[in-house]
């Protein structure tokens, strides 16, 4: 390969001892392997040709390096992640993160659908948008989004928490357990059951403090905090107007 | 008897007092109850168990034993093979190997009670057969107890992470069941106690309906990267299933095997539940008679029956409907209800607390209320100790063993030597319905409704 690694690793911050593998020639199963692998003993390992291919690392157990994908990658990049540390330069298809439970996934650039779908730990930071249903039926974790997140985001997430610094599409955090979704800038509408709350000082401080972490700056305007009303966790006659249509 | 006042009782007012007590067909006794019921709740009715009306089934099929043309075994004394493979067609590293071509099915934990899923798994194990999750997530007790777990993942995704998936011995992904195709799980706050709602990660006693589609994956396109991605997270080690309920059978069986799975399960419309809405258990779906027919002919049309296996439930009660499910095409069966029977659900005992419930032994489907007398269906800590972990089980084993003696004993009759020796050619059906769902001739003709363009 004639691609300037030294050039390459500077346009992804990584290191110059940053161990490379090339995905093209692997199929999933190997370059997983090989990710496991050389994870043990580096600091940085770059995948380099994702090609936006689906199923990318994924069940990776926590490892010392970190993992790169330098470029886009397809469906599920990073589902069942148990304790990895990945960063995607580029965008990323639908499921990212799905089933996660501990680690931390960074996409510099924006998510499909779904995005953290059912995870149950660990954190996922979008420095573009997220796409529809980010966050759905999460069970644990956090979820941050730079840009903004489309429709029906955050629906029946059961635990968990969805912070989005510009905006969110139609009914977000519809049909919500205990999740919980921090917005601000503009929003579509909100899903069915779900109601708007005062934040208090204990999530304003939850929200520095989660930040500070991730690194990334505080929005313009202020926090809408999003939860579920708790009037679909009942099955009650008085509410049949509501549930006949839903 | 005529008495003053009253007019001598001729033939005509008898027939007058036979009339003005007759029941209309229209509007009997169960629709009049119904429609006070949902106009006293406002809502549809949820209910336990199965179905509530005559449907065709496998009891419509005979078997044709050996006499002249063929040649039986000795039925006590030639053996027949009833070793089950499920799962071998990718090359996976442990298929599931069942003694036996029976197992028991997805029935959650919460819509169960752990001493029951314990008991199950102990009696799988004792025979050498799987059991399965369900949508409720991986019970501690329940992985112990079974040396072959398949671990279902439903939209829901409850508890699901790579901890548990590497705990499964076989993955089944649920596109529904048979008792309430095109809807989620439902699981009423009664049951939603302590454990499971930690399982679940949902707040306590909520009247759960789980979700119907997977929250990352809409078509097949989408479903052939979830099933591979499932493969490279168990690192190709155990087999993928996916469980439908019977509705668009041969397109739906189609696309399940286009897309990679390596068993399909398909449930029958009298697939039984802890909690479904009335009304879908009775006007969804097709009886399994047709589904098997129907799953065996898509297989054949891909050329691929016999790669990839086929498991069939839905109303499987014995050995007899067991033979006849594998006869018509399937690898295995899944029992659910007659597993619980077996456990205990509807015994005569404990009376009174039938009678609370409105009921009574032999007649009880009120698995959804969650007070179930014998602790089979329920979270409350004292019935759950009504059911003895190790008698449970040994009851479950012993049903399953006499089962699978009477699947062997027809399979004999018939000359085979391999209970999956058994072919629709063994089978002729007793009415024109059951001929025609099943494929199978009518009995004492060569007709088979619709075939060759006969009908
Ligand atoms: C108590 C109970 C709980 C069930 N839970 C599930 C479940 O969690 N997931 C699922 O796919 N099917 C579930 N089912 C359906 C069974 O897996 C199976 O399809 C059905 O019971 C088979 O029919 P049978 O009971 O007539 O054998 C449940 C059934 C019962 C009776
Ligand atoms: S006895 Fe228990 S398991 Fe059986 S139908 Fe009644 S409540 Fe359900």
């Amino acid at each position: 390969m004639s691609i300037d690694q030294t050039a390459v690793n500077r346009w992804a911050g990584l290191s110059d001892d940053a161990v490379h593998v090339d995905a093209d020639g692997l199929d999933a199963y190997r370059l997983n392997r090989t990710l496991r692998e050389l994870a043990q003993g580096s600091q940085q390992v770059a995948v380099d040709n994702p090609r936006a291919r689906h199923n990318l690392g994924i069940g990776l157990e926590a490892m010392r390096a970190e993992i790169h994908f330098l470029g886009s990658v397809g469906y599920y990049c990073g589902g069942f992640n148990a304790g990895a540390s990945i960063v995607v330069h580029g965008n990323a298809g639908w499921g990212v993160g799905e089933a996660m439970s501990e680690g931390r996934i960074v996409v510099r650039g924006s998510t499909a659908w779904s995005a953290g779908a059912g995870m149950r730990g660990g954190t996922i930071v979008i420095h573009g948008d997220g796409g529809p249903r980010t966050g759905i039926a999460m069970k644990g974790g956090d979820i941050f989004v730079v840009g903004s997140v489309g429709f029906l985001s955050g629906f029946m997430a059961h635990r968990g928490k969805i912070v989005v610094l510009n905006g969110a599409g139609e009914s977000l955090g519809a049909s919500m357990y205990e999740g919980r979704i921090f917005v601000s800038g503009d929003v579509g509408s909100l899903g069915a059951d779900a109601i708007e709350r005062p934040l208090d000082g204990k999530d304003t401080e939850e929200l520095v403090r989660d930040l500070a972490v991730v690194g990334l700056p505080w929005p313009d305007g202020p926090f809408r905090k999003i939860e579920a009303e708790g009037r679909l966790w009942y099955f009650d006659k008085h509410d049949g107007r509501i549930w006949r249509s839903i | 008897m005529s008495s003053e006042g009253r007019e001598p009782e001729t033939d005509r007012t008898r027939a007058a007092d036979a009339l003005s007590m007759q029941e209309s067909p229209i509007w009997d006794r169960y629709t009049i109850e119904e429609i006070q019921s949902k106009a006293e709740l406002g809502r549809y009715r949820i209910t336990g168990f199965s179905l509530h009306r005559r449907i065709p089934r496998l009891d419509d099929l005979v078997f044709l034993p050996a006499a002249m043309t063929r040649l039986p075994l000795e039925g006590y004394r030639e053996s027949c093979e009833t070793k089950t493979v499920l799962g071998a067609r990718h090359g996976c590293a442990k298929p599931l190997e069942l003694s036996v071509p029976v197992y028991i099915t997805s029935m959650s934990f919460g819509a169960l009670s752990w001493n029951a899923k314990a008991a199950l798994g102990r009696a799988a194990s004792a025979i050498g057969t799987c059991t399965c999750t369900g949508e409720g997530g991986m019970l501690t007790e329940e992985r112990e107890e079974s040396s072959l777990l398949v671990y279902q993942m439903t939209p829901s995704r409850y508890m699901l992470d790579l901890e548990h998936l590497r705990q499964a011995d076989a993955i089944e992904v649920a596109m529904g069941q048979g008792a309430k195709p095109g809807t989620g799980g439902l699981l009423p706050g009664a049951k939603v106690a302590d454990r499971v709602a930690e399982m679940r990660t949902l707040p306590k006693n909520i009247d759960q309906r789980s979700a119907v589609r997977h929250p990352d994956f809409l078509g097949a396109d989408d479903m052939e990267v979830k099933l591979e991605e499932l493969r490279i997270a168990t690192d190709n080690q155990v087999p993928i299933f996916v469980k439908m309920p019977a509705t668009r059978v041969r397109e739906d069986v189609k696309i399940a095997a286009k897309i990679g799975a390596d068993v399909i399960v398909v449930d029958g419309m009298e697939g039984a539940t802890g909690a479904s809405p009335e009304l879908l258990l009775d006007h969804t779906g097709v009886p399994t008679i047709a589904a098997v027919a129907a799953a065996r002919e898509a297989l054949e049309e891909l050329g691929l029956y016999g790669q990839v296996d086929l498991v069939v439930s839905g109303g499987i009660r014995s050995g007899a409907d067991a033979a006849k499910a594998l006869a018509l095409g399937a690898d295995a069966v899944a029992i659910g209800t007659a597993a619980l029977i077996a456990l205990n659900c509807n015994a005569p005992v404990y009376a009174e607390d039938y009678a609370q419930l409105g009921t009574a032994s032999g007649f009880c489907h009120h698995c959804h209320t969650g007070r179930c007398p014998v602790g089979v269906a329920t979270q409350d800590p004292e019935l759950v100790e009504r059911l003895d972990v190790e008698k449970a089980a040994e009851r479950v084993e012993n049903f399953i063993n006499a089962m699978v003696m009477e699947i062997t004993l027809l399979a004999k009759a018939c000359g085979k030597g391999d209970v999956h020796g058994l072919e629709p050619e063994d089978l002729r059906a007793l009415t024109l319905e059951a001929a025609a769902m099943a494929r199978v001739p009518l009995a004492g003709t060569d007709w088979v409704p619709g075939q060759d363009g006969r009908f």
